[in-house]
C-alpha cells in the first residue's frame, strides 16, 4: 500500500511537473529512489552491473573494427557469466536475497546480456548517455518480473521528440496507464492471491481426504495462479510504464487460450521466449522469427540445418524458459517436455492442428498445458513421478464433502479466475468501449474507483 | 476521460497517506525513523496505512460481504449463520491431549480427592445444524468419550455435551464470543451438580438481569459483519435467600476484592464476560456466606464465568485456578488438603492445547 499511496502519487507529480527535457533525469532519480527503499544491497549491486555494461557495450561499440577488437568477444563473455552468472547464484543462494530480488536480477541480467549482444553483433549501437542505458536496463516497473525489453524497443522511447531525451507527460496516457496498473494490481491480490489461499486450503483438504479430482483441481488452480500473478504483475509494469510515458510490450496473452504448445509458449511470458528465441534459437539455427506475424522466414547461410539440430535447439530454448521460473530440476523437466510438445507439433501433428476446429486444439493445447503444470507445480523435482502418478489414481473413489465445502465456498472466485484467464471479458469491454459515449467512459471511471476501493480492502 | 480519470486517481492515491497521517495524529503522533535505513521506509509506511487509513472498517466490511457474497461460510475459523458467528474449532495435528490427561490423572492419583472431569464442546459440534452443510467440523463428541474412558475409574465424568445438546435450541453459546452463556452455564450447572452429588435449583429461583448491552465478542474480530447479532452478559441472581459473596483475585503480588459476584465496572472492559467476578486471574475464590461448609477446588479456564456463579450457592468457598496463568509463587496459596472436591472442567479447545495444563505439577511432587 506504501507504494500505492505515497511512491506512486509522488512520483507522479514530480514527473508531470519536471520540465519536458528532465523528464529522463526526473525517471532516474524516481528510479534511484525506488532501489534505495528496496535497500541498499540490492542498489550497490544493480548499479555496479548496469555500470559495467554500459561501459563494456561502448567498448564493443567503440572498438569494432580497430585495434581492440580481439577483446571484444572475452568482453562479452565475461560480461556475460557475470550477468547470468550472478543471477544464477542469488537464485541458488536464496538467502542472501528476496524472492523479489532474485527476480530483479534475472530481468536486469537478460535484458542487459541481450543489450551487449545486440551492440556486439553491430545490431545496435551502444548508448552513449547513461540515463537513457538505466532507465533502459532497470526502470522499476519493470523489474519485478518483466516485460523484457529490447534496445531497439526502447531507444526511441527514451531518446524523445528531439532526439536528446525531452519528453511529454501526457494525461490520457497517464490515466489509461492507471487503469491498467489498477488491473494489474486486481488480478494480483483479488485472484492470484485469494488462489493462493484456496490452494493452501486445498492441499489440506487434499491431504487429509485425498481424491483424484482435488489433485487436478490444485494443478489448475496452479496454473490459474501463476498466470494472474505474473500478469497482474506485467499488467502493473505496463500501465506504470504508459504513466511515465514509455510503452512496454506484452507479456501474457490468454496462455490457456492457446492452440498448441508451441503457441502457449508465445502466449505465456511472451517477451521472454521471444528473448531466447532470438538469442537462442535464431542464433543457433540461423533462423529469423517475424515477431509481429509469428511466421518464420527462414535464411540460410549454406550450413546444413538437420532437424537434429532443429530439436536441440529447440529442446535449449525451453530448458532456458523453463530455467527463467528457477534453477530447479522441475523447471528442467517442464521445459523438456514444452520441447517435446513443440517439437512433435512441428514435425508431426502441426497441419493436423491447423486442420481442425480451433476448439478442438485449444482442448489439446489446454490438456498438454495442464499436464505441463503436474511438473511446475511440484514441490520438487524429486516428487514429479510421486505426483503424477496420485493423479492418475483413478481408483480412488468419491469426492470428499470437505472438497465440496471448499468449492462451494470459493465458487465466485473460481467462476471469475476462468472468465479473467479467457479473453471473453476484455472482448467484452472491448465492444463496449467502442461506443464512445460520456456515460460508458463514465462507467469505466467509476468501475476503476470501484475495483481501487476493493482491492485495498484486500490489502488490509 | 482519461484525462479526469488520471487526475481523480492521483488526487484520491495523495490523499490516502495524508489522511492516514490526520487520523493517526490524533491519537499519537507518527514519526518517520530513517535510522535504520531508507529500506525500513516502506514497513513504516505500511503500518501506518494499516492502522490509519481512512475509511478502514468500512473497507474490511467490502471484504467480508464479497466474501460471504463469492459463497464463503467461514473466516478465520469462524462460521457465520443468520447473524450469529460460530468458532469451529479444529485440533492442531500435535496437540496436548495425552499429556494434560497424564497431569490430570497424576493430580489424582497423588491427592487422592474425589475428582470430576467436564469437558465441554464448542458451538459447532453442538449447534450442527446451524454449520453450513457440508463444513468439515472435528467430532468433538468422540474425542470427549475417548477422553472420559481414560478417566475410567478415576474420575466422575460430565455430560456436558448431552447438557448442551438437549438445550442447543436456546441461547446457550453467545453469537460473537467462543464461550457458553449464562444461560448455557445453567444447563452445566444441573448436570455437573447432581455429579457433585447435589440438587440443582431451578431456574426460577434466579432473577436474571442484563448488562454488556451491544457486546462484540472475539469471534467478531474474525468477521466484522454488519448485520451480526450482538450479545450481552445475562447475570443471574440467587433469590431465594439472601446470600452475599466476597471474591478475591490472587495475581503475582496483587489481590483484592470484591463483594458481589457481578462488578458492573467491566461493563466497559472490552469482554464483556469479565462482568462475571471480575473476569479470571489466576486464583479466584469465591466466598459464600450460608449454610454451607463445603469447598470445591475447580481447574478451568474462561468457561468458568458460566457455570460457576450457580455452583457458589452449594459451597462455602469455591477456588477456581487458571493453570495457564498460575506462577510458582502463587500456587503457594493453594492448600489442596482444604478442599472436599475436585473438578477439572475446560473447554475442549483449551484441554487440547500443548502444556496447556503443564502448571498442575506445581501442586504435587513428581
Amino acid at each position: 500500500m506504501g507504494f500505492l499511496f505515497v511512491f506512486l502519487p509522488l512520483a507522479i507529480i514530480i514527473y508531470a511537473f519536471t520540465p519536458g527535457k528532465y523528464k529522463n533525469i526526473s525517471l532516474f532519480v524516481i528510479n534511484a529512489v525506488y532501489y534505495l527503499l528496496m535497500g541498499w544491497q540490492i542498489t550497490l549491486i544493480t548499479a555496479a552491473a548496469a555500470v559495467m555494461d554500459y561501459a563494456a557495450a561502448l567498448f564493443l561499440d567503440v572498438e569494432r573494427g580497430k585495434k581492440l577488437a580481439k577483446l571484444r568477444m572475452p568482453l562479452l563473455i565475461l560480461m556475460t557469466i557475470k550477468n547470468i552468472g550472478g543471477a544464477v547464484v542469488f537464485a541458488v543462494l536464496g538467502e542472501f536475497c528476496s524472492a523479489v530480488g532474485v527476480c530483479m536480477f534475472m530481468v536486469y541480467a537478460l535484458t542487459a546480456t541481450g543489450y551487449l549482444v545486440d551492440v556486439f553483433a553491430g545490431e545496435e549501437a551502444a548508448e552513449r548517455n547513461p540515463i537513457r542505458y538505466f532507465l533502459f536496463s532497470t526502470l522499476f516497473c519493470k523489474m519485478h518480473i518483466g516485460p523484457l525489453v529490447r534496445w531497439k524497443d526502447m531507444k526511441t522511447q527514451l531518446a524523445g521528440t528531439d532526439g536528446r531525451g525531452k519528453r511529454g507527460f501526457s494525461l490520457e496516457s497517464a490515466g489509461e496507464g492507471l487503469v491498467l496498473f489498477l488491473y494489474g494490481a486486481a488480478k494480483k491480490v483479488l485472484l492470484a492471491d485469494r488462489l493462493a489461499e484456496f490452494a493452501a486450503a486445498l492441499e489440506q483438504v487434499n491431504m487429509s481426504a485425498p481424491s483424484v479430482l482435488g489433485r487436478w483441481i490444485a494443478v489448475i488452480i496452479f496454473a490459474l495462479r501463476i498466470f494472474f500473478e505474473l500478469s497482474g504483475f506485467s499488467d502493473m509494469a505496463r500501465g506504470l510504464g504508459m504513466v511515465f510515458g514509455l510503452k512496454l510490450p506484452m507479456n501474457f496473452y490468454y496462455p490457456y487460450q492457446s492452440l498448441s504448445v508451441s503457441d502457449f509458449l508465445y502466449r505465456f511470458n511472451t517477451t521472454v521466449a521471444q528473448f531466447f528465441e532470438h538469442y537462442v534459437y535464431n542464433t543457433l539455427s540461423r533462423k529469423k522469427h517475424d515477431t509481429e506475424t509469428n511466421v518464420p522466414q527462414t535464411e540460410t547461410d549454406g550450413r546444413k540445418k538437420t532437424i537434429l539440430s532443429d530439436i536441440l535447439n529447440a529442446l535449449l530454448v525451453c530448458l532456458l524458459f523453463g530455467m527463467w521460473f528457477g534453477i530447479d530440476l522441475k523447471y528442467l523437466l517442464w521445459g523438456v517436455y514444452l520441447a517435446v510438445f513443440i517439437v512433435i507439433e512441428k514435425y508431426l501433428i502441426g497441419r493436423f492442428l491447423d486442420n481442425i476446429p480451433k476448439l478442438f486444439a485449444r482442448l489439446y493445447s489446454f490438456a498438454a498445458v495442464m499436464c505441463s503444470f503436474v511438473i511446475f507445480s511440484t514441490p520438487d523435482g524429486y516428487g514429479i513421478l510421486e505426483n503424477a502418478g496420485a493423479l492418475l489414481a483413478f481408483s480412488e473413489k468419491g469426492v470428499s464433502t470437505q472438497l465440496l465445502y471448499l468449492l462451494n465456498s470459493n465458487k465466485l472466485l473460481l467462476g471469475a479466475a476462468v472468465l479473467f484467464a479467457t479473453s471473453l471479458f476484455s472482448v467484452m469491454a472491448r465492444v463496449v468501449g467502442k461506443k464512445t459515449g460520456t456515460v460508458v467512459k463514465l462507467v469505466q471511471l467509476v468501475w476503476s474507483l470501484v475495483l481501487l476501493t476493493i482491492t485495498v480492502s484486500f490489502l488490509l | 476521460m482519461n484525462k479526469i480519470t488520471a487526475v481523480i486517481l492521483v488526487i484520491i492515491l495523495a490523499a490516502v497517506p495524508l489522511l492516514s497521517l490526520a487520523i493517526e495524529g490524533k491519537e499519537s503522533s507518527f514519526v518517520l525513523d530513517v535510522s535504520g535505513g531508507m529500506d525500513t521506509v516502506p514497513a513504516q509506511t505500511e503500518q501506518l496505512l494499516n492502522k490509519s487509513i481512512p475509511g478502514k472498517i468500512f473497507l474490511e466490511r467490502i471484504k467480508h460481504r464479497l466474501l460471504v457474497l463469492g459463497g464463503a461460510e467461514e473466516f478465520g475459523g469462524v462460521f457465520l449463520h443468520e447473524g450469529n458467528l460460530i468458532n469451529n474449532y479444529r485440533p492442531d495435528a500435535e496437540n496436548g491431549i495425552t499429556g494434560n490427561l497424564q497431569n490430570v490423572i497424576d493430580f489424582i492419583e497423588q491427592k487422592q480427592m474425589p475428582s470430576y472431569l467436564m469437558m465441554i464442546p464448542t458451538e459447532c459440534v453442538v449447534c450442527q445444524e446451524e454449520v453450513p452443510e457440508l463444513a468439515d467440523i472435528f467430532n468433538q463428541k468422540t474425542m470427549i468419550d475417548t477422553m472420559y474412558s481414560a478417566f475410567s475409574g478415576n474420575a466422575i465424568t460430565v455430560d456436558a455435551y448431552g447438557a448442551l445438546f438437549r438445550n442447543r435450541e436456546k441461547d446457550v453459546y453467545y453469537n460473537t464470543h467462543a464461550l457458553p452463556t449464562s444461560l448455557g452455564g445453567y444447563y452445566l450447572y444441573s448436570e455437573l451438580i447432581e455429579r457433585l452429588g447435589r440438587s440443582p435449583h431451578d431456574i426460577d429461583e434466579f432473577d436474571i438481569s442484563y448488562a454488556g448491552y451491544g457486546f462484540y465478542g472475539s469471534d467478531y474480530d474474525k468477521m466484522p459483519l454488519e448485520g451480526v447479532k450482538s450479545d450481552a452478559v445475562s447475570l443471574y441472581y440467587y433469590n431465594s435467600y439472601n446470600r452475599s459473596y466476597t471474591v478475591t483475585h490472587f495475581k503475582e503480588g496483587q489481590t483484592y476484592t470484591y463483594d458481589r459476584l457481578y462488578i458492573a465496572e467491566y461493563e466497559s472492559a472490552e469482554d464483556k464476560t469479565d462482568i462475571i467476578f471480575g473476569g479470571l486471574s489466576p486464583i479466584v475464590t469465591v466466598d459464600t456466606m450460608g449454610p454451607y461448609t463445603d469447598e470445591l477446588l475447580i481447574f478451568g479456564d474462561e468457561t468458568a464465568k458460566c457455570y460457576v456463579p450457580f455452583l457458589v450457592n452449594h459451597y462455602a468457598r469455591i477456588t477456581i485456578v487458571s493453570l495457564d496463568k498460575l506462577t510458582p509463587s502463587l500456587a503457594k496459596n493453594i492448600d489442596t488438603e482444604r478442599y472436599r472436591q475436585v473438578l477439572f472442567a475446560y473447554s475442549v479447545d483449551t484441554f487440547a492445547k500443548m502444556g496447556s495444563l503443564d502448571n498442575i505439577k506445581m501442586l504435587f511432587e513428581e
